[in-house]
């Protein structure tokens, strides 16, 4: 390597780590704040490393607005949506794959067309329905619209497409019903799909916002998404009007902290689910 | 057994058409009903004919939403694709280890939570002298400023924040786009003594046009949709400043009851986003 390209890698890794420094800071900024006193926050000039080391943000959310209980709510709403949309939409992704029926192509289009839908464009007829059958202010009415997902019919019909026939004709000639060669056939190979299809639909549902800010109305059944515009516009909000800070970095921070540690631990599934979803909402 | 056959099927696909039937495509009906009628959605609905609509097409802040959300999804996104296509190029050595830390962290922000990543946001920029942008701010001899609270800060805060969140998706969209791009273009452009300059002007990006497409179209559709971040950075505000065209909707059935002023409004972001998706298809196809 001559002199020339040595100073412009050089050039570029400084621009590397510019770029890391501008990107890590607001996480780094994120945890230290979490565990300072609100006056650290505003005081001229803010402190970085706390001087006094508090979890009395934790304390004050948790009196406030439940933490632990909305901590609970929002893994039991994630949780769930992902293992039936796992279920029911493999479930749809295999007959789409290898079974034949009349008009399969056109009920095919039909479903994908849910994915053009925005929420917004459906949270006013969804906040009728729910008042008629009395679900408004329950955790069953965020998990009911999404107890099956279009992207993860598309997804598994893609992947079980690609696993060839002879698997199940020879199961069928011995006898096997469609169910049982779902159960016993299909599920066990397409594992790293059931993988995948997991970690997006579980980020989706750690992710609503809109609905369950319109249809949760009593604290114990807030999501932790919501508890961000709560702490923000009505629960830290201090005295003198000003947001309390120091909650809104603890609870951003307790919010993103599961799917930070799944990112660190997963990266690369993560990445590649990701991609693979090409489109996040 | 043939008849049997047939049906089985229609009971595997049968519990998620109807799940799509009953929360997507029926309250698509609703909501083209209630764009004809006077509605709070709390007492019956009255009939009103076109109304809605005349109110919505000659309502201001309808209008003003709609330019909001337009500067800020184009802004966003053309500022977004250049700089992830610069630290695509500046990232792509597949040996240096501090490349791929890069690429790990930058999209850190794009897997948070929205409202998670918004709060963070919210850290940086607060109205307060003490907040870092302002600290860095008053470092540099300028005087703090009040971002989100400031109505002509406040989209301008927003857009920043959109590029901090995608710009690590489009950064690995590209790299992964570089990788399919065979040695012998690279090779082609040394023989003929391009400079690397060059060789990204004439040879890299012209080869890149479909992914640039690709992340083009896809933030279009997801930051013409956008809500939860804007509503936990500003809920619109200061005043009007920032409301996008969903924050209008909400505001317009949730804040002032007006369910029905409201569908029509919905009724033409759905629109809008079928005639972006279709776009998007056809140049799937196409490819």
């Amino acid at each position: 390597m001559n002199k020339e390209n040595k100073i412009k890698n050089l050039i570029g890794n400084l621009i590397i780590l510019l770029i890391i420094i501008i990107f890590m800071f607001p996480l780094i900024f994120l945890i230290l704040s979490s565990f300072k006193p609100y006056r650290e926050i505003v005081s001229i000039p803010p402190t970085i490393i706390p001087k006094e080391f508090t979890l009395n943000n934790f304390i004050e959310i948790q009196k406030k607005i439940d933490l632990i209980r909305m901590t609970i709510n929002t893994f039991i709403v994630a949780s769930l949506i992902t293992v039936s949309t796992l279920f029911l939409g493999t479930l749809a992704g295999y007959a789409f794959a290898k079974l034949q029926f009349k008009g399969k192509e056109k009920i095919f289009v039909l479903m994908m067309s849910k994915l053009m839908i925005p929420t917004m464009v459906l949270v006013i007829p969804w906040t009728f329905m729910m008042m008629r059958i009395g679900l408004i202010d329950s955790l069953l009415a965020i998990i009911l619209p999404n107890l099956s997902g279009a992207w993860t019919i598309f997804f598994m019909r893609q992947y079980i497409s690609q696993l060839p026939n002879e698997l199940f004709d020879s199961a069928r000639i011995d006898g096997a019903g469609e169910f049982t060669i779902f159960l016993r056939i299909i599920l066990p190979l397409i594992k790293p799909a059931l993988a995948t299809a997991t970690i997006i639909n579980f980020l989706w549902g750690w992710n609503e916002f809109l609905w369950p800010l319109l249809v949760l109305t009593s604290k114990e059944n807030f999501l932790l998404s919501i508890g961000v515009a709560f702490i923000k516009y009505s629960g830290g909000v201090m005295t003198e009007g000003t947001v309390n800070y120091a909650m809104l970095a603890a609870f951003s921070l307790i919010y993103s902290l599961p799917i930070l540690l799944a990112y660190l631990l997963l990266a690369r599934q993560f990445v590649q689910s990701i991609v693979l979803s090409g489109l996040k909402r | 057994m043939s008849q049997k056959r047939n049906i089985i099927p229609w009971l595997f696909i049968a519990p998620s058409l109807a799940i799509f039937t009953t929360f997507h495509f029926f309250p698509l009906a609703i909501l083209v009903y209630a764009s004809f009628t006077k509605w709070n959605l709390i007492s019956p609905p009255q009939f009103i004919g076109l109304e809605n609509y005349l109110k919505v097409i000659s309502d201001d802040l309808f209008i003003k939403s709609l330019f909001i959300t337009i500067t800020f999804v184009f802004t966003s996104i053309i500022i977004n694709v250049i700089l992830s296509l610069g630290i695509a190029l500046l990232t792509e050595k597949p040996n240096s280890k501090l490349a791929t830390l890069c690429r790990f962290i930058i999209f850190i922000p794009y897997v948070l939570p929205d409202a998670a990543s918004a709060g963070i946001w919210n850290l940086l920029f607060f109205p307060h002298p003490s907040s870092p942008v302002n600290v860095l701010l008053s470092q540099l001899g300028i005087g703090w400023q009040g971002w989100i609270e400031d109505k002509n800060l406040a989209l301008p805060t927003i857009i920043l924040y959109y590029i901090w969140k995608n710009v690590g998706f489009s950064t690995l969209v590209y790299v992964a786009g570089l990788k399919a791009i065979p040695k012998i273009f690279y090779d082609a452009a040394e023989v003929d003594g391009a400079s690397r300059l060059d060789t990204i002007k004439y040879v890299i990006i012209p080869l890149l046009k479909p992914i640039t497409l690709f992340i083009l179209i896809t933030s279009l559709i997801s930051g013409w949709q956008s809500f939860t971040d804007i509503f936990v950075l500003t809920k619109g505000g200061p005043g009007t400043a920032t409301t996008t065209l969903s924050i209008y909707i909400y505001h317009t059935a949730f804040g002032e009851g007006l369910a029905g002023r409201a569908a029509v409004a919905a009724i033409i972001l759905f629109i809008i986003t079928l005639a972006l998706t279709i776009i998007q298809l056809r140049y799937i196809k196409s490819e």
